[in-house]
């Protein structure tokens, strides 16, 4: 579904990612994990667009993106939940989600996936007329992935959710991730620090070190890897 | 006082006209377009010529307002943009503003010419007025109350109530975050350009029919107390822009009525110089602001 063939992406002469690539298959849930500065969040914006200055090509559903816009790449249906979650503060939690099914033209349809996001996160709907500024963090994070299911995706790009959240808030949230793509058929490909709650739910992992893939396989098997005991689960 | 209320309120919204126009461009990209007060006048303009060559008023009203809207977007897509994808600095943008500006005021010289038109009896309120119990209204007073109070209701339904008035919002939040969206960020501000271009143009003829005339140099001190009308009111706040278009046009009328009218046009300055020292952030503002 989605081919990510020697990707180099710079900062103006800092090289970034130094050629990586991967695939997500339809269906599937793929972990990238890596530490701080790794290059994950600069994968995930590459991929949507944000970032330009990249080698390599990118194709969705057999089609190169890497000429596309940022938005022309959201309404194929590659929407990337971005780090720090990115809801629009001076927004309500009720028009981050109209946003989110901005693509939409059918006005219903925003509508009803707007509900089917209030069944997920049911705390959203309790604060569906607040300034999303105002929320926690945890509750900031399901709204950004919220927002992100109503543009009804084929594939979600998701940035450390687990990133500050309690425990008990991230396990919600992963059990959410786990059930999206279950249930409602969304390819994820999720990037994060934790990896051991991103190899338990994920089919295939690939490792990040600075901007390299160093190691990559079927998550079951990988987390039981001497290399990836030592330096990402700290056994 | 009926008299002079309605003065210091149709000077106050027509500055809030044009002031919102700054604020909002703002709002979305921290950009202070000083050939703003251009579009109010070619707005005028385009509304007296429409009116001379015999166009009923309601529909030169309309052509005021497209051109103010066609202009500012033409301003944005052709000066800014660019300058924005390249990243240049503010700098350039100001620079760019200004060249906007004088080659606006100086394209009336070859269109339609260098002297000031007057309307005379084409102005369609010419030396109208309405009797309010004892007070006698110019008509054109009352007229710009109401128009100014119809288009803020119409602004504030369409930023706040209309899908495009939502991205604007997250565009002005985040352009990055928004195209996460599927939103196009140069299509949202490029309408931002016309909203506040639009409502300068109709100021720009508000204004040609109550001064009679239309000249070349007409929106730049207009402009200049606009722009410091949205500054009093905090920058980027749309109704900061409505109140502090209000507190110069009161201001002004006050100083004109206990007879120091030399001061009229000092008053905005020193008024901005004030607000820059004691509260940058606005007179209006109380937490953080809703940009756009
Ligand atoms: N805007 C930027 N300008 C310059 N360098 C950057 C920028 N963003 C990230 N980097 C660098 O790129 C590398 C990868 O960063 P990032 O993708 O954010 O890592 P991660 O998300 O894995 O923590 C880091 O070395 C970081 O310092
Ligand atoms: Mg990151």
């Amino acid at each position: 579904m989605l081919v990510i063939e020697g990707l180099k992406s710079y900062y103006g002469k800092i090289m970034a990612l130094k050629g990586i690539s991967f695939n997500v298959k339809e269906g599937e849930i793929i972990s990238i994990i890596g530490s701080n500065g790794a290059g994950k969040t600069t994968t995930l914006r590459v991929i949507s667009g944000l970032l330009r200055d990249i080698e390599g090509n990118i194709s969705f559903m057999g089609k190169s993106i890497v000429k596309f816009k940022p938005y022309e790449i959201a309404k194929l249906g590659i929407i990337h939940v971005p780090e720090g979650r990115g809801v629009f503060p001076n927004l309500t939690v009720y028009e981050n989600l109209e946003i989110g099914g901005y693509t939409i033209k059918d006005k219903k349809r925003v509508k009803s996936n707007i509900e089917k996001v209030y069944e997920i996160f049911p705390r959203l709907l309790e604060r569906r007329y607040q300034k999303a500024g105002t929320l926690s963090g945890g509750e900031q994070q399901m709204l950004a992935i919220g927002r992100g299911l109503i543009a009804e995706p084929k594939i979600l790009l998701l940035d450390e959710p687990s990133l500050g959240l309690a425990p008990i808030v991230v396990k919600e949230i992963f059990k959410v991730i786990k059930k999206i793509n279950r249930e409602d058929k969304v390819t994820i490909l999720l990037v994060e620090q934790n990896a051991k709650i991103s190899m338990e739910i994920s089919e295939r992992t690939y490792v990040l070190e600075t901007g390299l893939v160093v190691k990559e396989g079927i998550s079951s098997q990988l987390i039981n890897d001497d290399f990836v005991k030592k330096a990402y689960l700290g056994l | 006082m009926t008299e002079q209320l309605f003065n210091a309120l149709s000077l106050g919204f027509t500055y809030s006209l044009i002031s919102l126009g700054y604020s909002m461009v703002y709002g979305i990209i921290n950009l202070i377009n000083f050939a703003h007060g251009e579009f109010f006048m070619l707005g005028a303009y385009a509304g007296v010529i429409s009116l001379i060559i015999g166009i009923p008023w309601y529909i030169s009203f309309f052509i005021s307002i497209i051109v103010g809207a066609f202009v500012s977007t033409f301003v944005e897509v052709i000066g800014y943009r660019p300058l924005r994808e390249k990243n240049s600095g503010r700098l350039t943008a100001l620079i760019t503003a200004i060249s906007f500006s004088l080659f606006f005021q100086n394209f009336i010289f070859l269109f339609p010419g260098a002297d000031l038109i007057g309307l005379g009896n084409r102005n369609p309120m010419h030396g109208a007025v309405i009797t309010v119990g004892d007070f006698k209204i110019p008509l054109i007073k009352f007229f710009i109350f109401v128009v100014t109070i119809f288009l803020l209701i119409l602004l504030i339904l369409i930023v706040y109530r209309t899908k495009i008035g939502k991205a604007m919002r997250a565009v002005a939040f985040s352009k990055d975050i928004s195209s996460l969206m599927g939103i196009n960020p140069n299509f949202v501000i490029s309408f931002t350009f016309a909203l506040g271009g639009g409502l300068a143009g109709a100021a720009g003829f508000l204004e040609a029919l109550d001064k009679n005339q239309v000249y070349n140099f007409m929106g730049v001190i207009p402009g200049l107390k606009a722009f410091i009308a949205a500054v009093v009111g905090g920058i980027g706040s749309i109704s900061g822009a409505v109140a502090g278009g209000i507190l110069i046009g009161f201001l002004e009328t006050i100083s004109v009525v206990i007879g120091l009218s030399f001061i009229k046009d000092v008053i905005s300055f020193v008024l901005l110089i004030l607000i820059l020292i004691l509260k940058p952030s606005g007179l209006f503002l109380k937490t953080q602001r809703e940009k756009v």
